[in-house]
């Protein structure tokens, strides 16, 4: 028996016969651009990971003898205003930065995604409310929102994550609802309750996996937007507090002195946009990988 | 477990079936009653809209609501009512003693999920079967609906299946738990003709091995002769004619019934004579006709046809009709 294959079926054949996690990352690695972000990332966790190996010096340790010393062999990226040096407040920085968004676009993720599949699969009130809830949310300004919170719980790494989480969710439970509401109605699901398959197992383990995808990419991008925030939000002040390092913090320092030592607002810049782009091109990559529409187009040429 | 000779396994009466539109209320099925007994192949027939599907949903409470609500009669199955029971006792019912096969293979599996994971999960959840006498079970299922290679092919992915593949498969995921009744909603409708009559042989022979009664719902008049024992006709949400296979191809008494029967080719036919349509158009179920729904379309209808709206009579031989008009002869 002779089947024609449809061309993405044979990407899909491919990546369901071998490891799909694998599968997808090759998949996303043949972006240029996102390969480049994976690369990028990658060199950030194992910065992030082997901070007190890779750094030269001690982050906290102070030289005032030293301080906003040009970039030299002893200084690679020069000292801050305290006389420590940057390089190694960078790199113990990125620890900060990357846990910081990784760790509160996971938990957005989690709540938010909870919260619009229930929306999406209970529809009626339920749908109803849980969705002016989140349109309240959205009403706010991100930083406004922020600013505000960290008021009321007072600064600190942990207090920011939270207020992160507590912002993010709603752009998941949009993004979720949205999804459930096209793969509720789809046949499959009606099959899976047609022999039996109790409500919340279809909620997780029939529309959860479908609509993954979207999710994913999401996650990407929310990481980029959460390493931004938290920037930001340190460089107002509200962030990681001293002396502790983050890209953020350091930026905010250095624009006092931007005329004494450039670097030392253009180093952490650089880390941030970098990172921030890496997670935006994983992200267009991923869906570009995941996306059967997008990728049908990139391979055959009609 | 004997019972009397007369007790349906499967008791529908009245069953009525409403959707919200955005033009009104559609009462998609209305009054709709009959019974199916243990073993037997009831055809359900009717052009599409005409209710069957809608009928075949409700039967296991599968109606989306909203927009769709079962607003009246009673469903009885082994003397278990099952319009008022509660969620779970449905669930352990649905694929458990009912199953249900639908019309469209290609999107009625979960495209994330191997063949394997699917085919068990009734097995999974009434059955509590897991590891290896999980898998065994499935490869059994599998080879029964002659799918080769069955231990490869459960670590296959739905898009590596073929539409006729796919529907086996959704006959041994119907069969794995012994169902009492199987419900086929046009199980052939969308594979190719050449795999359509396979399907049904294979379909016949696995509810006969397990002594599962068949409730087919199709539009093919020929399906019916060939494999149905009793046929149910409808028409507009109701049951217009109900008799055994046999007689309603010798003597069809409604005049739906007739229409449909002379608007498909026979080999008995000479080729001389011409297939006439039933004319006009299926009715708007917004606005059904007043009397008999069918009264428009219909060569024979009278004064009466207009106003009332005739019950299913059954007569003395059990063939039952809808019509004020008797068109013997």
């Amino acid at each position: 028996m002779t089947e024609v294959v449809h061309p993405t079926a044979v990407v899909a054949v491919s990546v369901a016969s071998r490891n799909p996690a694998l599968a997808l990352l090759r998949a996303v690695a043949r972006h240029r651009l996102a390969a480049f972000g994976l690369v990028i990332i990658a060199a950030l966790i194992i910065i992030a990971i082997f901070a007190p190996v890779l750094a030269p010096y001690n982050p906290f340790q102070q030289d005032l003898y030293r301080v906003l010393a040009p970039p030299s062999r002893i200084h690679l990226l020069g000292t801050d205003n305290l006389g420590r040096d940057l390089l190694s407040r960078l790199i113990y920085g990125t620890r900060v930065s990357l846990f910081v968004g990784i760790v509160s676009s996971l938990v957005s993720a989690v709540i938010g995604v909870f919260v619009g599949l229930v929306a999406g699969f209970r529809g009626g009130m339920v749908d109803a409310i849980i969705m002016r809830i989140t349109d309240a949310f959205l009403c706010f300004p991100p930083l406004i929102f922020i600013l505000a919170m960290s008021a009321v719980l007072g600064p600190g790494l942990q207090n920011v994550m939270l207020s992160f989480a507590l912002f993010g969710w709603t752009i998941f439970a949009r993004l979720a609802r949205g999804q459930v509401l096209q793969v509720r109605e789809l046949p499959f699901i009606e099959a899976a309750r047609s022999v039996g398959v109790p409500a919340t197992r279809i909620m997780f383990r029939h529309i959860l996996p479908n609509i993954m995808a979207p999710l994913l990419v999401a996650i990407t991008i929310t990481v980029g937007f959460a390493i931004l925030l938290e920037s930001g939000v340190s460089f107002l002040g509200l962030g990681v507090q001293p002396p502790t390092a983050s890209w953020g913090k350091e930026l905010r320092i250095g624009f006092t002195y931007l005329e004494a030592a450039p670097l030392f607002s253009i180093a952490p810049g650089v880390m941030i946009s970098l990172a921030v782009i890496s997670f935006n091109f994983v992200g267009d990559g991923l869906r570009d990988a995941l996306d059967p529409r997008l990728r049908g187009a990139n391979r055959v040429p009609r | 477990m004997a019972k009397g000779a007369g007790e349906a396994l499967l008791c529908v009466r009245n069953l009525t079936v409403e959707f919200a539109t955005e033009a009104g209320i559609v009462t998609a099925v209305d009054g709709v009653s009959f019974d199916l007994h243990a073993g037997e192949i009831l055809a359900l027939v009717g052009e599409s809209g005409c209710g069957k599907s809608a009928t075949a949903l409700a039967l296991l409470r599968l109606i989306a609501d909203p927009p769709g609500r079962i607003t009246g009669g009673e469903i009885r199955f082994r003397n278990q009512e099952l319009l008022s029971a509660d969620d779970a006792t449905v669930r352990d019912i649905r694929g458990n003693r009912i199953a249900m096969i639908f019309q469209e293979p290609m999107t009625s599996l979960n495209p994330v999920y191997t063949i394997g994971r699917q085919l068990g999960e009734p097995l999974e959840l009434h059955k509590n079967l897991d590891g290896d006498t999980l898998l065994a079970k499935c490869v059994a299922l599998l080879e029964s609906v002659n799918i080769p290679e069955p231990s490869r092919r459960l670590q296959s992915y739905p898009h590596q299946f073929s539409g006729g593949m796919r529907q086996r498969m959704m006959i041994a995921m119907g069969m794995s738990c012994d169902p009492d009744i199987v419900i086929a909603d046009e199980p052939t409708t969308a594979l190719d003709v050449t795999i359509q009559a396979q399907l049904l042989e294979l379909l016949q022979a696995q509810v006969a091995n397990h002594h599962a009664a068949l409730l087919l719902i199709t539009h093919n008049l020929g399906v019916v002769a060939r494999y149905a024992d009793r046929v149910n006709v409808m028409y507009a949400g109701r049951i217009v004619e109900s008799t055994t296979a046999d007689e309603i191809y010798r003597a069809p008494r409604h005049p739906y019934t007739i229409g449909l029967l002379r608007s498909v080719p026979r080999l008995d036919q000479p080729i001389s004579e011409k297939l006439l349509p039933i004319e006009g158009q299926p009715p708007n179920p917004l606005e059904l006709p007043s009397g008999c729904a069918f009264h428009p379309r219909c060569p024979f209808a009278i004064d009466k046809c207009r106003t009332t709206t005739p019950v299913l009579t059954r007569d003395a031989g059990g063939h039952a009709v809808a019509c004020w008009v008797d068109v013997r002869g």
